[in-house]
C-alpha cells in the first residue's frame, strides 16, 4: 500500500510539475519571441496564452476603447508551423480582420466606439504529421496601445 | 476475532478511500494543464471553430476562452484624452498601503494603485509616481510576487522618472510580468482581483471628475462606455470555477451593473474605413444618453462600491 501510495504521490508532483513548467515556458517564449515585435505600442500589460495542440482554438474576448490605436498580434511556437491564423470579429458576428487574407500576424486598428471584439486563433491540424501525437507549442495573444 | 476483522475490514476501506482520493488528485493534476482555475462558463458560438479535426471531442475539450479587459494603464490614456485633470485628493493614499490584510484586499489594492500611479504618469507627476510605485512595491510582495518590482527596479524607475515613455514601458512591462507570475502559480482569480480594482479605481478617478449636470461632458462618455467593460468583467468573475473569493466583488459589480443598464444607448452601423495614417477604422459608433438623475446614481454607487474596498 506504501509502495502505492508514494507511486500516486510521485505521480501527481511530476503533474504539477509539468502544468507550472508549460506556464513558465509559454510565458518565456512570450517575452521573448512576442512581445519586442509589439513596438512601437505598449503592451497592455495583460497575458493571454496557452499551450494549443493542433487542431485547437482559443478566443479571446476584450474589450478595446474608442481613443486609442491598437495592435493586436499573435505568435505560436514554430513547432505549430505557419498555419496558425487569426480572425477578429464584432459583437454582430461581422468579419473586421482575417490574418491568412492580410498575410501577417498583427492588426493595427482603432475601433468607433469602445466595444468587445472576438479574437479567435487556429492551430490547424497538420496532415502531414502521421503519428498518433499532435503537435503543440505556446500560443500568445498580445494587444499594444497608443495615443 | 471479530474485534480484528472489523479492524481489518475498516483498514480496507480506507485504503479504497484513499486510492480513490488519490486517483481524483491524479486525474485533476493531469488532464488540463494550461486552465486549472479558468475554465469558461459559457459555451461561446464561435464562427471559426467549424475547422475540419479528427477528434471533435479532444478538440471541444480543448478551446479556451480568455476575458480580457483594458488596462488601468489604458484607462488612464483615455482619461486624459478626454479632457480629465489631475488631482491627487481623488487618489487612494500610499499611506494605507499596510492596511490591507487579506490577500482579496491586497489583490484589489494593487490594481488600484496600479491605476492611482498610471493616473500620475499621465499626467507627469513625477513625486506622486515614485511614491505610488514604492506602494505597488510593497504590496506586490505580500502577495508574493517575486522579483518584479525590486529595489533596484525603483532605482531605475527613479533615474528614468523624467521620462513619461519609459516609466510608461517600466510600467506595463512590470504589470504583464505581474499577471504572468499569478497564472505560471496558478493564482489567476487573484490576476481578476487586481484587473477588478484597477477597474474600479480609474471608474472612481472619472466620476471624481466629471460634471455630472453636464452630460456632455466627455468624461460623461468615457463613463457610459464602461458599461462594456463591466459586463466582460463580470463574465469573467464568473468564469472561475471556485469563485468564492471572488463572489463579493461580483456581486458589487453586479449591483452597479444594474444601474449602468439604465444608460440609453444608440447604435450606428458603421463600415470599416482607414484614416490618414493608413490605419483601419473599425466597429459600430455607440452613442450613450443618461436619462435624468442616472448619471448622479451611478457616480453615488461607484464612490461606495470603492470605499468599501480602500
Amino acid at each position: 500500500m506504501s509502495k502505492l501510495v508514494l507511486s500516486f504521490s510521485l505521480c501527481f508532483v511530476v503533474c504539477a510539475f509539468f502544468a507550472s513548467s508549460s506556464h513558465a515556458q509559454c510565458k518565456r517564449f512570450t517575452e521573448k519571441q512576442c512581445l519586442p515585435n509589439l513596438s512601437p505600442f505598449t503592451n497592455n500589460g495583460q497575458i493571454n496564452n496557452a499551450t494549443l495542440f493542433e487542431g485547437d482554438s482559443a478566443s479571446l474576448i476584450m474589450t478595446f476603447y474608442s481613443l486609442l490605436d491598437y495592435r493586436l498580434m499573435v505568435c505560436s511556437h514554430n513547432v505549430l508551423g505557419d498555419s496558425v491564423h487569426f480572425k477578429v470579429r464584432d459583437n454582430d458576428g461581422n468579419l473586421l480582420f482575417n490574418s491568412l487574407d492580410a498575410g501577417k500576424n498583427n492588426w493595427d486598428f482603432r475601433v468607433n466606439s469602445t466595444q468587445d471584439l472576438m479574437v479567435s486563433v487556429i492551430a490547424p491540424e497538420d496532415s502531414e504529421n502521421m503519428t498518433d501525437i499532435p503537435a503543440s507549442g505556446c500560443v500568445s495573444i498580445i494587444v499594444g496601445f497608443k495615443e | 476475532m471479530a474485534n480484528f476483522k472489523e479492524r481489518l475490514k475498516m483498514t480496507n476501506a480506507y485504503k479504497h478511500i484513499l486510492l480513490g482520493v488519490l486517483t481524483v488528485l491524479f486525474a485533476a493534476s493531469c488532464s488540463n494543464n494550461d486552465h486549472v482555475e479558468t475554465p469558461p462558463t459559457e459555451k461561446i458560438v464561435d464562427p471559426d471553430l467549424d475547422v475540419n479535426t479528427k477528434d471533435k471531442a479532444r478538440f471541444q475539450r480543448a478551446k479556451i476562452v480568455f476575458f480580457a479587459l483594458p488596462s488601468p494603464i489604458e484607462t488612464a490614456r483615455i482619461l486624459k484624452k478626454s479632457g480629465a485633470i489631475y488631482n491627487k485628493s481623488f487618489l487612494n493614499p500610499s499611506s494605507s498601503v499596510s492596511s490591507y490584510t487579506t490577500s482579496v484586499q491586497k489583490a484589489i489594492a494593487l490594481g488600484i494603485y496600479v491605476a492611482d500611479l498610471s493616473y500620475a504618469n499621465s499626467f507627469k507627476q513625477q513625486q506622486d509616481c515614485l511614491e505610488y510605485f514604492s506602494a505597488v512595491q510593497q504590496i506586490s510582495e505580500d502577495l508574493s510576487l517575486s522579483n518584479i518590482f525590486t529595489a533596484q527596479f525603483i532605482e531605475l524607475i527613479e533615474q528614468h522618472i523624467n521620462n513619461e515613455d519609459s516609466v510608461l514601458k517600466y510600467l506595463s512591462d512590470s504589470y504583464w510580468e505581474a499577471n504572468a507570475q499569478l497564472k505560471e502559480n496558478e493564482r489567476e482569480s487573484v490576476a481578476a482581483l487586481v484587473a477588478a480594482g484597477g477597474w474600479i479605481e480609474g471608474l472612481h478617478i472619472a466620476s471624481s471628475l466629471v460634471d455630472i449636470d453636464n452630460s456632455e461632458d466627455q468624461l460623461a462618455d468615457r463613463i457610459a462606455e464602461q458599461r462594456v467593460s463591466l459586463k466582460q468583467l463580470i463574465k469573467y468573475l464568473l468564469s472561475f470555477k471556485d469563485p468564492k473569493i471572488l463572489a463579493e466583488m461580483t456581486q458589487d459589480l453586479k449591483k452597479l451593473q444594474k444601474s449602468f443598464n439604465k444608460i440609453e444607448v444608440k447604435i450606428e452601423r458603421q463600415v470599416k474605413t482607414v484614416d490618414v495614417d493608413g490605419l483601419e477604422v473599425v466597429g459600430n459608433k455607440k452613442v450613450y444618453k443618461y436619462p435624468d438623475g442616472v448619471l448622479k446614481q451611478i457616480v453615488t454607487e461607484i464612490s461606495e462600491v470603492r470605499t468599501k474596498y480602500i
